[in-house]
């Protein structure tokens, strides 16, 4: 078991499944044995707002929240909130980017233009930046509701919690009725190539 | 596992779990053999409530307010029942007059207020501390740091309240009450009803008796103050001399984090605070450093103690929510010696802002419009519409604190202080909270306004909780729903209407004829929410490319289902793109097709 903490930062935009990725992530960690901190803070973020939450999992877990240039891994559910994220990310650390786009509704009366090429905006060189069209994806796989499954996927492939625990709180979690496509989906984000 | 109940342990845990503050502190009650709870929802608060009504032993309701929400704790109280409320931080201040008398009585049952502080306005009015409250009414005040602390402190805080006899706040934080964190879950146990008994030189505050209650008020602050020295919520954690952190909270860890090499003196009880405890502690480290938040409360009774010579609140921040980053910022400013390497931190980019906006299908965006149309100056309170101050909506113009819009709008109209139409528009829980008293001062002066009550049948921006006209209660069971058309035509109204808010123009009708009435007038809404209690989604809207001409108008409802398209429109004069709906967020609403001026945005027929 790894002793130092794992910091996974995970972003995106209310009613994207951000948190309850985050969720499922403290449960894998916490039935492997860690200690886990979930924090987030939520309230506004049904309507629209953004959504930024935090899990640390390790030996012996202090704060809740993962400082800037702390985070080992961010799981960005959309392109803007990864810009917006990346201070985050410690060197050596890797960012999965669902290139995903929500146009937030004030960006027309501000006049802003939705920023792209956002792969070169978050590169460096000193940090491992993924990007991958999950929702076009979920969709091959059987439902656009299964971003957040796939997302998790790819992150399972990244993590150091085994494969078999995943699968048993994900089991717990999904109502047999969406069980099987979820396990699609699951399996859909770890088997792909980056 | 946090200090302060490590070690402590009794039976078997009935397992392990990740739970949030707010679910921690409902377990608490649970176990602690809490049989009522009342709160009125804020965030942070709110899911304490929720899933107390989730446990059968426990009797939970959503009170109209905070004050009737401790009234009625008073009431299970002085039965004997061991008894919970809870309520975000402003919420204190609209109980303040029973706290403040009931601290004097002292309780019979067990009775803790948790309050839920929020620094940094995620979002709250004010970033108000709840210690100060503990010490203005001279009961302690227990600070955990976690979710296993938030649930043990329910039950160390009724002990202490029947030990003590006085009412026992728990001071959450939103970082508390919304992070996950492990808790060992135990057992309930039961505390038998002890039922009422007379006792009015308790019970009775008359100035006469209540002069003997301050007398015991004294006594007792004595004595707690004795207690805490000694009790085992306030921890010692020998480390390095170097520094010494005093803290409490979540702060606690975010400065355990920093600082993992340094001694920690971690209070558990943050009114009133164990002095020899303190001083002995200050007098053994070579820096002294205080982390906490919100207000400087620690500092100034560290001051009143006579130590001056530490790192305080003005090196970390003025305002706002610590986290290791603040601390660590604050540390090195002070120069304060640091083992752990700073982080790296790359910034390769700028991201546009995402503020929060009205859902797609909100029943508020319709009237608001209308009343933007009016150019009426809104007088508004508390809840989601409030957000329709904010472009592009900007049809809002004051919101001061809960229920205050009819008693602004009946003082503007009364010293004639502007020309354009008064509208007082606030939501029905609000309503019920603190908008009834207020409609009686309309009434009764016969104030030339109009109030809009916007009933979409739920307390939406606190996450749906139900109120007196939502036709059930927080366990789920059924209820009879208040009929707010009889309430205000009982209290003296003699213009009522209802309209259909999402239709623009049947708005600006019943509220210019509203506008017109001698003496005040009433406008309910009769929408539900869009998401609470059930999701509506009705056949979506899409915008026939052939006709837009990209002007965005439709935008001006600030709905979340409307973006861009990657094309030009074709109508379109300066190459503007033109607009397209999200078929999966559009909920049917047609607000945005009753703006477009080129009827260029249509039910779609599928």
């Amino acid at each position: 078991m790894k002793e130092t903490a794992t910091n996974v930062y995970v972003v995106g935009v209310g009613g994207q499944g951000a948190v309850m990725a985050t969720e499922l992530t403290s449960e894998v960690a916490l039935a492997a044995g860690y200690d886990v901190k979930k924090g987030e803070v939520h309230g506004m973020s049904q309507r629209g707002g953004i959504i930024a939450s935090h899990a640390r999992f390790g030996k012996n877990i202090t704060s809740p929240v993962i400082g800037k240039g702390e985070a080992d891994y961010i799981l960005a559910f959309e392109a803007v909130e990864a810009l917006r994220s990346i201070e985050w990310l410690k060197p050596g650390g890797t960012i999965i980017v669902n290139e995903q786009k929500i146009v937030p509704p004030i960006a027309h009366f501000l006049k802003i233009e939705y920023p792209d090429n956002i792969k070169e905006k978050l590169e460096d060189g000193k940090r491992k930046v993924i990007t991958l069209n999950a929702f076009e994806k979920a969709v091959e796989v059987g439902s656009e509701l299964l971003v957040n499954t796939l997302l998790l996927g790819v992150l399972s492939k990244l993590l150091e919690l085994p494969e078999k625990t995943w699968k048993e709180v994900l089991t717990k979690r999904f109502g047999t009725k969406m069980l099987e496509l979820n396990m699609k989906a699951f399996e859909a984000g770890r088997t792909m190539k980056f | 596992m946090s200090g302060a109940v490590k070690g402590k342990r009794r039976e078997k845990s009935e397992g392990r779990v990740l739970l949030s503050g707010n679910e921690a502190f409902a377990r608490g009650a649970y176990e602690a053999g809490v049989v009522l709870a009342s709160a009125y929802p804020g965030t942070p608060s709110s899911e304490i409530l929720l899933n107390e009504a989730g446990y059968k032993e426990i009797i939970a309701d959503w009170a109209a307010n905070e004050k009737t929400a401790f009234e009625i704790g008073i009431g299970s109280a002085m039965a004997g029942a061991r008894t919970m409320i809870s309520m975000k931080q402003p919420g204190v201040s609209v109980c303040l007059d029973a706290l403040l008398n009931w601290s004097h009585t002292g309780t019979p049952g067990g009775f803790v207020l948790v309050a839920c502080d929020d620094p940094g306005q995620h979002s709250s009015q004010t970033e108000d501390d709840t210690r100060m409250y503990a010490k203005l009414a001279r009961v302690p005040c227990l600070d955990p740091s976690d979710s296993m602390e938030a649930k043990e402190f329910v039950g160390e805080a009724l002990a202490l309240s029947e030990k003590f006899d006085t009412l026992t706040i728990v001071r959450s934080t939103t970082r508390v009450s919304h992070s996950k964190t492990i808790v060992d879950l135990y057992p309930r146990t039961e505390y038998p009803i002890k039922g009422f008994e007379r006792n009015p030189n308790k019970y009775v505050v008359v100035p006469g008796r209540a002069i003997l209650r301050e007398t015991e008020v004294i006594k007792r602050l004595a004595a707690l103050k004795e207690y805490v020295e000694t009790s085992p919520l306030n921890q010692v954690e020998w480390n390095s001399k170097e520094v010494g952190v005093i803290t409490s909270g979540v702060a606690y860890y975010h400065a355990k984090h920093v600082l993992p090499e340094a001694s920690f003196l971690k209070l558990g009880i943050s009114f009133p605070l164990p002095e020899k405890m303190i001083k002995d502690f200050a007098s053994k480290v070579k820096r002294l450093v205080v982390i906490e938040e919100t207000r400087p409360f620690f500092e100034e009774e560290l001051k009143i103690m006579g130590i001056y010579d530490f790192v305080g609140m003005d090196s970390f921040r003025v305002q706002g929510e610590l986290d290791p980053d603040i601390i660590r910022a604050g540390l090195k400013k002070a120069g304060v010696p640091m083992e752990q390497p700073e982080p790296t931190v790359i910034k390769t980019a700028e991201a546009p802002p995402r503020p929060p906006v009205m859902c797609p299908g909100c029943p508020h965006r319709g009237i608001f419009l209308a009343f933007k149309k009016l150019d009426a100056n809104v007088f508004s309170d508390i809840g989601c519409y409030t957000l329709a101050f904010a472009p592009p909506i900007n049809a809002l113009h004051t919101a001061i604190c809960m229920g205050a819009s009819i008693g602004n709008a009946v003082g503007m109209a009364k010293v004639h202080g502007t020309d354009k139409p008064i509208i007082a528009a606030l939501g029905d829980g609000t309503f019920v909270h603190s908008g009834m008293t207020p409609l009686y001062d309309a009434v009764y002066t016969q104030t030339n306004i109009t109030i809009v009550i916007l009933d979409n049948r739920i307390t939406a921006m606190t996450g749906g909780q139900p109120a007196a006209e939502s036709g059930f209660r927080a366990n789920g069971s059924p209820t009879v729903v208040v009929d707010l058309e009889a309430l205000v035509r009982g209290i003296g109204i003699k213009f009522v209407k209802h309209v259909d808010p999402y239709d623009i123009k049947a708005c600006m009708d019943v509220l210019k004829e509203a506008i017109a009435f001698e003496g005040p007038a009433v406008v309910l809404t009769n929408r539900p929410c869009a998401l609470m209690p059930k999701k509506i989604k009705d056949k979506p809207y899409m915008v026939i490319e052939d006709k837009c001409t990209g002007c965005g108008v439709c935008m001006s409802c600030g709905c979340p289902a409307i973006g861009l398209s990657d094309q030009v429109a074709k109508k379109s004069k300066k190459g503007e793109k033109a607009r397209t709906i999200d078929p999966t967020l559009c909920t049917g609403c047609s607000v945005c097709a009753q703006l477009c001026a080129v009827h260029a945005i249509e039910l779609m027929e599928k």
